[in-house]
């Protein structure tokens, strides 16, 4: 920005100007300086996301642009209060406080040059130097210091120094003595406290109340926010509404919790929790309520936190939301779609809950037609059991036959040894599913309390009990078992029984007795009985099966014998026999 | 916690939303003109009718996680979270945030 110290007076054409007065650029400049005006006073009211504000910049621009068609450059000189081009006013302001000429003028500004890009690149910068000027002080900087700091491209201006010897110092017009010129510097100031105090506090608060309205006063746009703040604020707002405070006030008690300076306040704080979880499961925010119990759960195991009176206090909330009733509740609340919660997020509560638990879930993870929900059920159930055994044995006792035969299975499933008792006392429960349970899970469990028992079975009044028993007893190779079976497959019982009956009785019977068996395995395959009559075909296809169970040559010989028998059933079940001499 | 015409809040909240949920439940299943559903109605009905004697009217909201009965807080136990959060979400459902019972309906 090339600035010099003017060595003419104002008042005239600047030395070196080589262009003509154009009546047309006169009008234009005259123009442009009165959208100037506004322009600036715009800027001092707006900030710069105001439409306002931006409507005339743009149009300053434009007319900026619009000139440059007829000048290459703008060269005005300045006096106190106009602005001239050539001998043309192009600018007067009868106010000082409002005119740019004085603003120059006052800090010994004489000429100013606008060129083309100052609209494009600098007049932003421009109009904030004109701002900053505006609110100089007069023991601060002058204008000429903060447009030699902004070092603008596109405009240039010539000063005179106003203490330099031997320069004659324009003379004092109107208005201009010193008191009146501090007036003016006063009233400047107050109006821009006045700006400043309205814009941190409200206008509204500060201003002492009008008279009249102003247009301003309307103007929705004077504090209005652009549209990408509303849209943040919105965000912000939303953002704040959709914030999960539970956690928050969750977070705040047990941070309190944690203080254990204060036991009194420790108890009201799990008084509170307890009445929460209720309030959290009924809006099914099971992740709530899980986070309550994992908290307590931390809390409980850390050291130093709880004295003995508030761990029982603790327990007793898990103990509360472990209780039947409450579990009762929960599956409700699932079935119903109260509580919509993943497997995951279900699986994360229910590893809390204690024994007592159990039950309610266990005849819900047996009854459930949700294999997705079951499958979570079953899996918190052994988790559950897995921390209470003995809970598993009591439930062994429930009166309820769908809780006692879930007990049975689970007990076989983890391998309960102490439950064999109670599992041979269910063999001869009322009802036949609870007794098939137990029969399951004396397999499973391999037991010597309930093989003794399952003996027992063999003669119970439904088939399928029957046909468990004597499978597990062969499954189980229970030796002792050995006399009761020969005295079930000799029998006339067996007989009537149908041909699965038969196979799991026969079989049982070759696999505990072995060699022992064979003598009477044999007679029933191929012995013949008065007249030559045999064994019926369904008796000799089952002690060929039962043959093929036991072991060594002797019951391979007993099959042999049959391998061309005239009854196809019986030839078949013999070379199937054969095939299957050794396996299980 | 008791009125001054000696309701108990707390009971009468309970056994209320119970009705409320056991109505609802009939509803779901049967027509209006079935006997359970009847049953239910009229327990609802009498439930209603005392409280509306004694106060003047029944008005239960439902604000966030907890439940009022004539701006008495209700409170919650593991026992009945179930029927109280079926009722919210049935008034949920239908964007409603109270029911209010006035004399003669």
């Amino acid at each position: 920005m090339p600035v010099s110290e003017q060595e003419t007076p104002p008042g005239g054409p600047a030395d070196g100007q080589d262009w003509e007065e154009q009546p047309v650029a006169v009008d234009g400049v005259r123009s442009l300086f009165v959208t100037l005006g506004k322009t600036f006073r715009a800027y001092q009211l707006y900030d710069e996301n105001n439409p306002v504000r931006r409507r005339f910049v743009d149009q300053l621009r434009t007319e900026f642009l619009s000139l440059w068609e007829d000048l290459d450059r703008l060269v005005v000189s300045i006096d106190e209060d106009h602005m001239y081009l050539g001998e043309a006013e192009v600018y007067g302001s009868e106010s000082r406080n409002d005119s740019l000429a004085f603003l120059f003028f006052k800090d010994g500004v004489r000429e100013i040059t606008f060129r083309p890009g100052l609209e494009t690149e600098e007049l932003e910068l421009f109009l904030g130097v004109l701002q900053r000027a505006r609110k100089l002080v007069p023991e601060g900087d002058d204008l000429l210091t903060v447009l030699w700091e902004q070092d603008l491209r596109f405009f240039e201006y010539q000063y005179v120094d106003l203490l330099a010897e031997g320069v004659e110092l324009p003379e004092a017009g109107a208005g201009n003595t010193e008191s009146e010129l501090q007036a003016v510097l006063a009233a400047e100031d107050e109006e821009i406290a006045t700006q400043e105090r309205a814009s941190q506090q409200g206008a509204a608060e500060e201003r002492p109340t009008p008279q009249t309205v102003k247009q301003d006063d309307f103007n929705p746009t004077l504090y209005a926010l652009d549209h990408r703040q509303m849209e943040t604020l919105r965000a912000e707002l939303m953002k704040e509404l959709k914030r999960d405070t539970r956690a928050d006030v969750l977070n705040a008690l047990f941070d309190r919790l944690e203080e254990s300076g204060n036991r009194e306040r420790q108890s009201e704080i799990l008084e509170i929790l307890a009445t929460l979880l209720p309030n959290f499961l009924s809006r099914g925010a099971l992740v709530a309520a899980t986070s309550v119990l994992q908290e307590l759960r931390r809390l409980e195991k850390t050291e130093g936190i709880f004295d003995e009176q508030r761990v029982q206090e603790s327990r007793h909330i898990l103990d509360r939301i472990s209780a039947p009733e409450a579990i009762e509740e929960l599956i409700q609340a699932l079935f119903d779609g109260t509580i919509r919660a993943s497997t995951a997020q279900l699986g994360g509560f229910l590893q809390f809950l204690r024994g007592g638990a159990l039950s309610p879930l266990l005849r819900a993870s047996e009854t459930v037609g949700h294999k997705e929900l079951q499958a979570v059920l079953r899996k918190a159930v052994q988790g559950i059991a897995g921390q209470n055994r003995s809970a598993v044995v009591q439930l062994l006792e429930e009166d309820d036959p769908i809780v006692a035969s879930g007990a049975a299975r689970l007990a076989g499933e983890m391998q309960i040894s102490e439950a064999g008792p109670s599992l041979a006392h269910l063999l001869v429960h009322a009802d036949p599913g609870v007794r098939l349970a137990a029969v399951e899970a004396a397999v499973t469990l391999k037991a010597s309390t309930v093989a003794g028992a399952l003996e027992k079975t063999l003669d119970d009044p439904e088939r399928e009990i029957r046909i468990a028993a004597a499978r597990a007893l062969g499954a189980l190779q229970y030796r002792p078992a050995a006399k009761t079976l020969a005295g079930i497959v000799k029998g006339r019982d067996i007989r009537v029984a149908d041909v699965s009956e038969k196979v799991a009785v026969f079989e049982a019977y070759g696999i505990i007795a072995e060699e022992d068996g064979l003598d009477v395995l044999d007679a029933l395959l191929n012995g013949k009985g008065f007249l030559g009559k045999r064994e019926p075909t369904d008796i000799r296809a089952a002690a060929a099966l039962a043959l093929g169970r036991i072991p060594g040559d002797h019951a391979r010989a007993a099959l042999e014998k049959a391998t061309h028998d005239e009854d196809p059933v019986v030839r078949s079940n013999v070379n199937r026999a054969l095939r299957n001499e050794g396996e299980e | 916690m008791s009125g001054s015409g000696g309701l108990n809040y707390q009971e009468e909240g309970r056994r209320l939303l119970t009705a409320f949920h056991g109505a609802l439940s009939a509803l779901k299943l049967y027509p209006v003109e079935n006997e359970t559903v009847q049953v239910a109605l009229t327990e609802l009905h009498a439930l209603v009718d005392r409280i509306v004697g004694v106060d003047g009217g029944a008005e239960v909201r439902v604000v966030g996680d907890f439940f009022f009965l004539n701006e008495t807080r209700l409170r919650l136990d593991l026992s009945n979270f179930a029927t109280f959060g079926s009722f919210a979400r049935a008034l949920q459902d239908h964007d409603i945030g109270a029911v209010e019972v006035l004399p003669g309906i």
